[in-house]
């Protein structure tokens, strides 16, 4: 799990790398007011190399969101608006006959997801077979056609997003396509001063204007660093109590839970500090990265029972249980210390 | 703040924080502990000093034990005890770190830049623990310095005997000195007595220790009152020997002598006896009534009424409420006696005489309800019956039971003294 740290990365690179995210973020910023906290996630999971799974209401920008941070990334982006009647062949490619020097040969017609960004937008209203259309793709970063498999270009994202109302003929995302995305977030709407400044500066049917940040090639170096980061031990030991602790019965926040989170989420929530960890310029993740991902990692690996959900409990209340109840440190306290958070 | 290198400021900020954590940790198993074994000091140094002996024993022990419970339960905790990995951990953290304490350690940061560590990172919030601590403390200074009651004041211990045996013993004493009563008699009542009153304090207060004593009470009242009721009915009897010419025939005088025997054989039947002096000169006053004369008669009168009324004295309250029928108008041979009808008598045990009619039925009264019991009169008298017109049931159907069983009688295991029933507990096993 945790890296060398032989491969940690110079104060150099550190600073560099802050500074080029801090930018991408300052510009995210413009295209989408007042969620920096949202854009710091979106951009926090590309640098994992993660899909993201976004759900809100329509209308709060997310797919605005997904399409300024390809320009920003000068990557190549696509967008797919999925339907009922979307076939897997839609989006991976088709099998086309041609003629080729004379002959008739199938040849592959290359779908929408051959791009570094691929926006699934209302992912949820694709029929599930569509759906597991993206499963290879997401998790092998390749797609099998006819009997050949193509590589999907490097980097390459799922950036979907999903509207949690409407749900009259939509296709819940199952199980283990839902593991596939290292986060899912939540799309909150906006506060009144926001809401004004979005009046101010822009136009029904006007794109905002975004400049490009970073380059292609820049943009896959700090993927490279996020590798670099290291996970110390003592970190690593965090993730798997706190992964082993979303389990029934492992732990007392865990009740009402059905299923616990995967081992597929252990290493999300690694990868996910290690580039957050990155973005605040430190060498190494902390616990307090893995604190700040644990929610949009780990809500979405956690099935609750039917009786917890009733009791109108939530996968991310349960998560804020397990921060809460999982100690940082391997050994708990004893009972008569009391420890506070001071900063 | 201090101005070390900051390799050494954290290195001992994280040690002393994982010794802080660990002593905790020890504490809190060892409080509990730490309680049991002062109060069982406190109890042997507190037992030291009460037996004179020197309590430095008992110090000693005390250390010797709270070294050894302090080992074992830092033995216990041996697992629970923060390396030095947890408290750099949980110090980085609460300090809100980013983890640079590890990284630091691991050789990819510098150390971060040192900064007041505060102290209450970890704050100790039970009262639990400073609660047995504080227990096991109070337990020790009770031990050491509670007052310890001197040898003599142990002894002199004052010790009260049942009441019972108390008014027994003085009646006894005041018995034994009286010339109308054998002491000879007395003495097996005494010895009973002093039976009793040689039962330890506990015993005596026990159930079956207080039903004998008040047994003993009743036994010893019921014989004065038998005494003094054969000495006062012989004196009643020998009234018509004392006047001089009083021309009795042979069958008034036969008459006065089986009435006096009786009376005699009364007193003889009783726990208590008259003096073998008094007893022969009244039997010789049975035999032949005319053998006194009419000056001697009553003196011996006067000596057995004067008899019957000390034992009553001595009695008291006791016998007061039941005093015989005093010789009366009627009370006479051939005049109307009580027992040769027709004459008149008082029908009353009191010194009220009841003003009921002859031939109508009255029943006795108890003057103190408290001291009537029933079945508790142990013992056995000879003399006339004492019949009770009261129980008289009437004609009742062949085979029913004329006066059944109304409750109240008494066990007559509570009547046995504590040594007779531990006799009868060891025959029995």
């Amino acid at each position: 799990m945790s890296s060398s740290p032989t491969a940690g990365l110079s104060e150099a690179e550190l600073v560099s790398a802050s500074a080029s995210l801090n930018r991408l973020l300052d510009t995210l910023d413009t295209v989408l007011f007042g969620q920096r906290e949202l854009i710091e996630l979106v951009v926090i999971g590309v640098l994992a190399r993660g899909h993201i799974l976004l759900e809100g209401l329509p209308g709060l920008g997310k797919t605005e969101l997904v399409k300024g941070l390809a320009h920003t990334l000068g990557l190549d982006a696509r967008r797919v608006q999925f339907t009922p009647d979307l076939l897997p062949g839609d989006i991976t490619g088709n099998p086309i006959l041609q003629d080729v020097d004379g002959e008739r040969r199938f040849v592959f017609q290359r779908g929408p997801i051959f791009a570094n960004i691929l926006l699934a937008d209302e992912i949820n209203r694709a029929s599930p077979k569509t759906q597991s259309a993206l499963l290879e793709a997401m998790q092998e970063r390749r797609v099998t056609a006819g009997g050949d498999t193509h590589a999907l270009p490097d980097p390459f994202f799922v950036l979907a997003t999903q509207n949690p109302i409407e749900l009259e003929g939509t296709y819940p995302l199952p199980e283990a396509q839902l593991d596939r995305f290292l986060f899912k977030v939540e799309v909150t709407r906006n506060a009144t001063e926001v809401l004004q400044r979005i009046v101010l500066h822009r136009e029904i049917g006007a794109s905002p204007v975004v400049a490009r940040v970073l380059t292609a090639e820049e943009f896959t170096g700090l993927l490279a660093q996020v590798r670099r980061v290291h996970v110390p031990e003592v970190v690593a030991n965090y993730i798997a109590r706190l992964v082993n602790a979303t389990h029934p019965g492992e732990s007392a926040a865990s009740a009402g839970v059905r299923f616990g989170a995967s081992p597929r989420a252990a290493l999300a929530l690694a990868a996910a500090a290690k580039a957050r960890g990155l973005r605040h310029g430190r060498p190494h993740a902390s616990f307090e990265d893995v604190q700040a991902v644990a929610r949009p990692v780990l809500a979405h690996r956690i099935l609750l029972d039917h009786g917890a959900r009733l009791d109108g409990a939530t996968t991310a209340g349960v998560v804020d249980k397990l921060l809460a109840e999982i100690a940082v440190q391997a050994k708990p306290l004893p009972s008569s210390l009391a420890a506070a958070k001071i900063s | 703040m201090t101005f070390e290198a900051p390799p050494h400021f954290w290195t001992r900020a994280i040690k002393g924080l994982a010794a802080r954590i660990n002593r905790v940790s020890w504490l809190e198993r060892f409080a509990p502990v730490a309680f049991v074994a002062a109060a069982v000091a406190a109890i042997a140094i507190y037992g030291l000093r009460r037996s004179g002996a020197g309590a430095e024993w008992g110090w000693m022990m005390f250390g010797a034990g709270l070294t050894a419970v302090g080992a074992v339960t830092w033995w216990q905790t041996r697992r629970e005890r923060f390396s030095r990995d947890d408290a750099r951990v949980l110090l980085e953290y609460r300090l809100g770190l980013d983890s640079r304490l590890t990284a630091a350690e691991l050789g990819l940061t510098a150390w971060p830049r040192q900064m007041p560590v505060p102290k209450d990172v970890v704050r100790w919030r039970s009262r639990t623990v400073q609660g047995w601590l504080a227990a096991a403390l109070a337990m020790v200074m009770a031990g050491a310095w509670l007052p310890v009651p001197s040898a003599e004041e142990r002894l002199a211990r004052p010790h009260e005997k049942p009441p019972a045996l108390v008014q027994t013993e003085a009646w006894l004493e005041a018995l034994a000195q009286l010339e109308a009563v054998d002491p000879k008699s007395v003495e097996p009542l005494a010895e009973r007595a002093q039976e009793l009153a040689r039962e330890s304090p506990e015993n005596q207060y026990t159930h079956s220790g207080l039903e004998a004593a008040d047994a003993l009470r009743e036994q010893t009242s019921a014989a004065m009152q038998g005494l003094a009721n054969a000495l006062e009915t012989a004196a009643g009897v020998m009234a018509p020997l004392e006047q001089p010419g009083a021309g009795l025939t042979a069958d008034q005088l036969k008459n006065i002598g089986e009435r006096l025997e009786a009376a005699l054989r009364a007193a003889e039947g009783g726990t208590l006896a008259l003096r073998p002096e008094l007893l022969q000169a009244c039997e010789a006053c049975a035999g032949d009534p005319k053998s006194l004369t009419a000056a001697q008669a009553a003196q011996l009168r006067a000596g057995l009424a004067k008899a019957g009324k000390q034992i009553r004295g001595v009695g008291g309250a006791a016998l007061a409420g039941v005093v015989i029928a005093e010789a009366g108008p009627g009370a006479e041979a051939g005049r109307g006696g009580i027992n040769r009808g027709p004459g008149e008598a008082p029908l009353t045990f009191s010194d009220k005489a009841s003003d009921a009619p002859p031939g109508r039925i009255e029943a006795v009264a108890s003057e103190d309800m408290s001291r009537a019991s029933l079945g508790d009169l142990l013992g056995t008298q000879t003399g006339e019956h004492e019949i009770d017109p009261a129980s008289a049931q009437g004609l009742t159907a062949a085979g029913a039971p004329a006066a059944a069983g109304a409750g109240g009688e008494a066990v007559w295991v509570n009547r046995l003294t504590p040594s007779e029933r531990a006799a009868l507990t060891s025959f029995f096993k």
